[in-house]
Parts: structure tokens; sequence; C-alpha cells
């Protein structure tokens, strides 16, 4: 575990320089073969060829996309975490993504609509009002809000927007087709406008989450600890939430339901960083803005030319670790 | 185990033995639904076996919009069609030609109860979607299944001729094939010696993301049939297979001379517009992109439809205005209504 | 199980709920008196599902029909052939999912347990899905063993990572949901990759629905639930005595692991080949139980034949529900379940104060 201050500075940095590199790398990749240097002269001149363009246009925005998600989906897990004191809380255990997902096929179901930028808001409100029915049932009842507890009522809560959605989409065989990639979580073909409409809410998100996060530090300690040192426990907890709704909320309209990074990343930062959450918060930005690019990669070249749902990719490596830590935590 | 069977209650032994009674009765009558058509039957050899069908049926029930095609080219009118709920899931020449039907539901699990009540005398549904009910609609009427998945321009003559069989129309069958062929022919002749442009045919998924339709995708067969060029770059991808979807950086890698576009209520290009990649598009800049619908370029799938892809597409590639929509069989001399 | 007696098993169709014969007789008259209700109220079900349809049958005129004395051939044609299978696999797949259920919560002492929740059946879906999707021309006979297969590796994966030392309820739980996770994400592969009338039909049986379902699927569903149901219906006793805890168990006489193995193998495979016919109808294994033992309290003797009644009624119910509310299309029962279920469940939730 890092100690010193300069320590975790200095990881820091070398961890922002690790996501510079997936960045170059990301963007190096695609169908078309685009040499590293070609790719670092397209930002140096635009000479407005297609590789440019390519470059410019598209795999620019998808590296910038996969870095903003995976930073939105590990900052919203790690307050999570904290928030409930609930080491397996992740948006996408919690129901967010089956929340977005009905919403969005309930969009282009009833609607029609099929661009992305409506995917993205609809996908946002969706998002929301899962993440308040989930955490609103989680806290009624007796006692504290247990890690079953809101697993279990997130897994419920999913189930039933899940079969929801597989009802309209057994409805209409237009719209599974039109919809089932972006059900399995991707980036393919996000460009830089749907970035930019999301980036307010993501800014939002993250300062507000960075400007709580000694007060999140002290309630991991308990409500009576915050409480005593002079902390407003109800307002920190609520804004926390709002900034988990804007993070999570803006990672599924950009990618659509991506699961486990929220959980995965935020576990791996604390056992480095310890448990103050003003460091936890900016390494786990970073941490996985890096294994969601890493995610994204592998689901690009794994099987060329076709591209696997990155959802499906960050499943297959944060289920397992999910089941680890719930072992090692019976375990206790 | 049998010991224990025999040391039941006297209520269990008593349950038992009347469930034992009415099953037995209920699988004596299972076998004998509607089946017993008077007159003649045939038998007629497709994708499940061989199946005896009546001599001329009358009620035929058409569970995949390429064999409603098919009937419609034959100028068959089926009684019941799965129309997925909207009529307008199938393409207005072959609703004009078909006159009134009955929807039984949707191609996905057609309402068999509908179905029985139309009273066919035959069912023409298919492998990949109905294998699984083949003995509850067996039940209902004499069933036949074909395949039209990976059909191509030769398989869709072939299964047409296999649904004139079952309707003993191969006489009909063969005349609109001659017919066709000789359209065909004729839209072939209008493609233009020089003209080497590579042709493509998508479907837009969402923003960036199309699907390609391969070299031998249904499309591409007819297309190339007609003497269309087919961009060979598409080879690369499973044909016919849903899983090529690609970006558009995939799509500026084939990047073809002309764009067919297959689109409908839900899948658009809308989206594709203001990127600049796709308008660096070989075929968005020479403005040889044409949107087309999908009902018709896709799903149809029968003779009809293959006329009025052909029709299209040549029309739009080498300037000759499409032909009106009814053009399609409603050619004097062959294959006039014939009931 | 010799020729004679699958004969036998071929007669008794579907009604799992009858089998509880020879254990009713050791019930008390409370148990036996409501399980003798919910059997009228499953009959009740099945003879209003079958009489409803787009050409309504009064009962009287089901029961005739059903009985062979109906002089309407193309009532006796409906009925026979199209309806009363399906509601007798509507019977029978909630039958074996609830008595599933009603294992797997005595096993782990958690009423939270259930199939669905700790991925058994995410397992037999990607399974089925795999099969369906990835070989289109396979026959649908194969289904069965494959989702009956994908099931039991995840119950062995289960065993091994939860359960091979100790048995804690929360750990089971956390583990089986990682699990279904990791099915799920395969079975989201298949959706993505697959061809839209594949993928269609795959959806449909993930919901779970008795659509179509014939003769065919209940004569080859009922030598599992046969097979599976007494051991079930025996083991109960032994289960009762493990829900003291181990130790006592032991103490008593009851061979701790084997008992255990023994009933998760029973759950296992009751879930799944139930999964198989109906694809994953989703909650029933976690509500009727529940229910059950509202109305019979906790020994499993009574519980699990009241369970089993309970299940059947909960799908018989959802299937003619599902075909009642829109006029075109069904909706599967799988989605009625989950609606019931999801509220159900949260609701436990809520009650149970120390998760």
């Amino acid at each position: 575990m890092l100690r010193s201050r300069y320590a975790l500075l200095l990881g820091l940095a070398v961890c922002t320089a690790v996501l510079a590199v997936g960045l170059v790398v990301s963007i190096h990749f695609g169908a078309s073969r685009i040499g590293v240097m070609d790719v670092l002269r397209a930002f140096a001149d635009h000479d407005g060829s297609r590789d440019d363009l390519i470059v410019r246009t598209i795999r620019v925005p998808r590296a910038l996309g996969a870095a903003l998600v995976g930073a939105c989906l590990a900052v919203a897990g790690a307050i999570m975490q904290g928030l409930t004191r609930n080491p397996l809380a992740d948006p996408g255990i919690l129901g967010i993504n089956a929340g977005a997902a009905f919403a969005v096929v309930t969009a282009v179901f009833v609607f029609g609509t099929t661009s992305l930028s409506t995917y993205a808001l609809v996908a946002f409100v969706g998002a929301a009002v899962a993440a308040t029915l989930v955490y609103g049932i989680g806290s009624v009842g007796r006692g504290e809000m247990g890690p079953m507890r809101l697993a279990i009522v997130g897994a419920a809560v999913a189930a039933l927007l899940s079969s929801f959605t597989t009802a309209m989409l057994i409805l209409s065989e237009q719209t599974l087709d039109t919809i089932r990639f972006w059900l399995a979580g991707s980036l393919l073909g996000r460009d830089l406008a749907l970035l930019q409409q999301i980036s307010p809410y993501v800014c939002a998100g993250l300062l507000l989450a960075l400007a709580l996060s000694r007060r999140i530090t002290a309630l991991m300690l308990g409500d009576d600890v915050a409480t005593g040192l002079g902390q407003r426990t109800r307002l920190t907890k609520s804004l926390a939430a709002l900034s988990v709704v804007l993070l999570a909320g803006s990672a599924v309209a950009v990618a659509g339901p991506v699961g486990f990074i929220g959980l995965v990343v935020p576990h791996a930062v604390r056992f480095v960083v310890g448990l103050d959450y003003r460091w936890i918060l900016p390494y786990s930005a970073v941490v996985g803005g890096i294994v969601l690019l890493g995610a994204d990669i592998v689901s690009r070249v794994a099987l060329r030319p076709q591209e696997i749902p990155v959802g499906v990719t960050t499943a297959l490596v944060g289920a397992p670790f999910f089941i680890y830590l719930a072992r090692s935590r019976a375990r206790q | 185990m049998s010991s224990r069977v025999g040391n039941r209650g006297r209520r269990g032994i008593g349950t038992v033995s009347l469930l034992a009674a009415v099953l037995l009765l209920v699988t004596a009558c299972a076998g004998g639904g509607g089946g017993d058509t008077a007159g003649a039957t045939r038998p007629v050899a497709h994708d499940m076996g061989e199946t005896m069908v009546p001599d001329r049926p009358q009620r035929v029930v058409a569970l995949e919009f390429p064999y409603v095609d098919m009937l419609a080219s034959l100028d068959a009118s089926p009684v019941g069609v799965v129309d997925d709920g909207d009529p307008e899931n199938l393409i207005p020449q072959v609703r004009e030609r078909i006159g009134e039907w009955q929807s039984v539901g949707t191609r996905a699990e057609p309402d068999l109860e509908q179905i029985a009540n139309l009273q066919p005398d035959l069912i023409i549904a298919d492998n990949d979607r109905h294998a699984g009910i083949y003995d509850e609609l067996s039940a209902i009427a004499p069933t036949v299944v074909f395949t039209v998945r990976y059909s191509g321009y030769q398989e869709t003559l072939d299964v047409t001729r296999k649904v004139a069989e079952a309707l003993n129309r191969t006489d009909a069958a063969n005349a609109e094939i001659d017919r066709l062929n000789g359209r065909l022919d004729a839209f072939a002749r209008t493609v233009p010696e020089g003209d080497k442009r590579q042709t493509l045919a998508i479907i837009p998924r969402e923003r960036g993301t199309a699907q390609i339709q391969g070299k031998g995708s249904y499309v591409a067969d007819v297309l190339e049939r007609v003497g269309v060029p087919y961009a060979p770059e598409a080879a690369a991808f499973p044909a016919d297979s849903d899983s090529s979807s690609v970006g558009l950086e995939g799509l500026a890698e084939i990047d073809p001379d002309v764009l067919f576009v297959m689109t409908d209520a839900e899948t658009t290009m809308d989206d594709w517009q203001g990127s600049e990649v796709w308008q660096s598009l070989r075929a968005v800049r020479a403005g040889d992109v044409y949107p087309v619908d999908r009902a018709l370029w896709t799903r149809s799938r029968g003779l009809v439809s293959m006329e009025l892809i052909a029709d299209e597409g040549t029309g739009m590639l080498y300037g000759r205005a499409p032909e009106g929509g009814g053009a399609a069989g409603v050619d004097p001399g062959t294959g006039g209504p014939s009931n | 199980m010799g020729r004679p007696m699958s004969v036998v098993s071929r007669l008794t169709t579907g009604e799992a709920t009858l089998r509880a014969g020879p254990v009713s007789l050791r019930l008390d008259r409370r148990a036996t008196l409501i399980f003798i209700v919910l059997c009228l109220v499953v009959f009740a079900g099945v003879v209003l599902n079958v009489g409803y349809g787009p050409y309504p049958v009064p009962p009287p005129a089901v029961v005739r029909t059903v009985l062979g004395l109906g002089d309407d051939a193309g009532q006796a044609f409906v009925i026979n052939t199209l309806r009363l299978p399906r509601a007798l696999v509507a019977v029978a797949v909630g039958a074996a999912l609830a008595v599933s259920g009603a294992i797997l919560q005595g096993l782990t002492r958690n009423g939270l347990a259930a199939p669905d929740i700790v991925g058994v059946n995410a397992g037999a879906s990607l399974a089925a899905v795999s099969l369906i999707v990835a070989v289109p021309s396979v026959s649908a006979a194969y289904l069965q063993p494959a989702a009956l297969g994908g099931a039991f590796i995840v119950a062995a994966l289960l065993y091994v990572l939860a359960w091979r030392r100790d048995s804690s309820p929360v750990r089971l739980v956390l583990v089986g949901i990682g699990l279904g996770a990791i099915a799920g994400a395969g079975t989201t592969f298949m959706i993505t990759f697959g061809e839209v009338q594949q993928v269609s039909l795959a959806l449909i049986w993930l919901t779970g629905s008795v659509y179509g379902r014939g003769w065919d699927e209940l004569y080859s569903f009922l030598p599992w639930l046969l097979l599976f149901l007494p051991p079930a219906l025996f083991l109960a006793r032994r289960l009762n005595a493990l829900n003291l805890g181990d130790d006592v168990a032991h103490v008593i006489g009851v061979p701790v692991r084997r008992t255990r193995a023994l009933l998760l193998l029973t759950s296992v495979a009751l879930a799944g080949t139930a999964v198989a016919t109906a694809g994953t109808i989703g909650f029933v294994a976690l509500m009727a139980p529940h229910i059950a033992r509202r109305m019979v309290g906790t020994s499993h003797g009574s519980l699990i034949p009241v369970a089993a009644v309970t299940g059947a009624a909960i799908v018989v119910g959802a299937d003619l529900v599902g075909r009642a509310v829109l006029p075109q299309v069904e909706i599967p029962a799988g989605i009625v379940t989950a609606i019931l279920g999801a509220p159900f469940f949260i609701y436990l939730l809520y009650r149970s104060r120390n998760t």
C-alpha cells in the first residue's frame, strides 16, 4: 500500500501516463491499418485525408469515450461502495443498466427513435429512475442496508425491468434487430458530438464526487462518526447519490449497459491506496479509464473483423472477480 | 420403485387410473384433427420429410413473408398470413395480389388456434422458425416446411417451385419463372458496358454502424443476377449474417462506389449525414447513395420482390425511371388470375 | 426405472401435484386439506386455461371434451391438441420449479435462494440459447439435455466455489449471482451475434413460455419429473433434520454430505429440465415455497407437496393471464410471473430484517 503523499501522487502520475499510452494504442487499432506515426501525424496537421478523418472523427472519440465511461463507472462504483458500506455495489448490479436498457427499448419500440443522442437522453433518465427505485427500496425496512439487501433488490428490479424489455423485443423483431448491439454495451460509433452532449453531466458528477470525497471517507466510518465530525450526513448522502446518478447515467448513455467496471476498479484501487476517498476517487477515475480502454481494445481485436460488445468482455472479466469477492467476504 | 407405486393410498390409485383413462382418450383423439379433407391427396417432399397434401389446396396459410410473396407470384391467395401484427410488414405489391387475408399472429409465434379456425388444407411453415411447432401445425393441417434463410436467386426459384408443387401449380410457377427471367435479362441489358461501379447494400443499425450485406447475401445475389457488379471486398464478411456489423471505419475500408441503404421506420441513416467520414465515402461524394425499403429488399424474398428489386436497383443505378409499383407480374399474358 | 414403470409414468401425466399421494398420508390434516384445496385450484385453473381462447369453451364442456364425451370435433381438436397439453406442461413445470425452489431454500436455510437467483437457470439458458442460436438446425430434442447440462455445470461450480467447506447462505447466493452474470454475458454474446430469427426464438424461450408446447414436450419432461419428485418427497424429512444444523442432523443419523448432494442434484435437475421445457419462467421457484410456507409451515414433508401444487397453480394462472391481456399477441407466462414475482421478492426482503 502506498503511504506517503508523494508516493500517491507519483502513482497517480504513472497511472495517467498508462492511460495516455492506452489512448494511443486504442487509436492505433481499427478496421483500417493506420500506423502509430500516422496517428500522431493526424494530430499534428489535418491534411483532410481519409486516415486523418478516421483518426479524428472515429477513433479519438471512441478512445476518449472509453476512458470517460470507464472513469464514470469506476467513480460511481467507488461512491456507491462507500455510501452503502457495501463492497459489492456496482451500477450494473444495482439495476441501473437494466433501467437504462428498459428506457431505451421503450423509446425505440413506442416512438421508433434510433438516434444515438436520443438513446443517451432516454438511457440517462431510465438509469436515474432505476437507481432511485433500487436505492429507495433497499433503504426502507429495518436495519442498515446490508450488502445482500442492495444487491438482491438490484437483482430483483433488474429481473423485472429486463422481463419488460424482453417482452417488447419479442413483440417486435425489428426493434430487437435495431437495438441488440446497444443492449450488450458497446463503444462502436460513438462520436464527439455525443461526448460533448454528456460532458457537462460527467464534469458535474466528477466535481461533486471529488468535493464530497472527505465526507465520504468519514461516512465510511459510520453515520455516528460522520455526525460527530459535524457533518450533515443526510445532505452528504443525497449529494453523493446525485453524483452517482450523473456519472452512471452518463456512462450508460454513452456506452449502453457495461457492468463490473464499477465493482472491480475501486477494489483494486483500495488495495493500493487505502481507504481515503480523496485518493480512491481520482485513482478510480484513471484506472477505470485504463480498464475500459483495455476491454474495448480486446473486444475489437479478439474476433476481428467483428466486434464483441464491450459489455460482454467486462462481464467475463468482472464476474469472476465478483465471485472472488463474495467468497472472501463471507469467509471473514 | 414399483413397490412404492403399489403402496399408494386409495386416493392415489383412484386419481392415477382416472388420469390414465383420460390420457388414453386424449391421445386417441389427438391424432384426428382437421386433416380429413375430402378428395385425393398426393405426397409432397419438404424439409421435414414427406406429407400428404390435398390435390388442389384451396385454403393455404403461410407463416413467413417469403412464402406469402411466392404465393402471390403464383396468384394464390392465402387465407391466413403472419404479418407480425402489422399488414405493412408485407410489401404493397404482394398485399395487392393476395387480396384479403386474416392475420394469424407473429412469425415467431403464430396463433395456432386462429390457424385451426381458418380450417386450412395446407400450411407452409419455415424450418428456422417453426420446426418446434411442426407437430401442432401438422395436427391442424398438412404442413410443408421449407428454408429461406441464406437464400439467393437460385434458392428462391427452387423454393418457389417447391411451394408451387405443394399447391399443384408447377406449370404456373415455371411460366412465372420464365417470365421473371425474361424481365431480369431485360434489366441486365440496361447495365452499361463500361460501368464498373461496385455496389454494396447495407442496413444501418445505429450511428456509424451498419450491417453489411456480404457477397452471397440475397441482395448481392439478385443484383449480380442482373449484372450489377457487387463489391468484392464485402466478400470478407460472412454471407448474409447478422454478425457482419461494421462501423463507419469498416465501411470506409470497403468504400464501394454505390450504396444501397436499406431503411424502414426504425432504421434510418439520419445519424450518419453529419459525419465527415461518411461524407468522404466514394458513394456519398458521387451522389450514389440510394435509400431502399428494407421490407422489399430483405424481408420479402420471393419472385414478386425479386423483380421489384432488380427493377428498382438497375433503375436507380442507370438512370432509368423505375417502373410503377404494380408492375411486377401484372404483365398481361402470363399467369393471370387463375381462380 | 424399468419399462412397465415408464408406461405408468406416461399415463400419470403432468399431475405432479398428485404424485404426492404416498407422502400425503403422513401429512397432518390441515396440510392435507390445503393440499386438496390447492389441487382443486389447479384443476380449476387448468379448466379455465383450457377453456379460454379465441373459441371460449365453458368449463363443463371442457371437462366433457377432455373425457372424450364431447360431440364437437373442432372443439375437441382445439382443446385436446392445442390447449390441454400446454396447460399440463404449465402444471408440470410449475410444480418442478416450486419443488426445486423449496429444496434450495431449505438446503441453504435462505428464503431468498431460488434456482433463478443463484444462476442455475442462467446456466441452463446459456446452454439452450447457444444451441438455438449457434446450431439452429439441431433438433429440439437436444434442448433438454443441453439445458440440463448447463444447469449442472453452474450447480457444480456453485458447490465447489461456495459450499464445499462450509455452507454460508449469503455466500451461496452472492456466488450464484456472479455465476449468473457470467452465464448472462455469454447469453448476451449469443443474442448479439445470432441471426435475428433465431435470437427472437431464443428470447421467447428465455422469458419462459409454454407457447406451442404439445404432448411431445410433456412426455419428454414427465420422466424427469417422475424421476426426481419422489426423491424430493422422500428426502423431505432429512431436509428437516438438516435444518436443525449439521451437527444435530449428524447425531440423528442423517448422512449430511450425501443427503445434501442428493438434494442439490434433485433441485438442479428439476429446475434444469423445467427450464429446458418451458424456458426460464422466473420467480416461481421463489414465490411458491414462500406461499406454501405461509399455509403449512416449515416442515418439508408437507411443504414440498403444497409448494408443488402452488407452483403449478401460479404457472397455469400466469399462462392464462398472458394469453388474455392482449388480443393478438400473447405475453409469455414468464413475464407475468416476473411482474408478480419481483414485487413479492422485494416484499420478502423488506420483511427479512437481518440480511
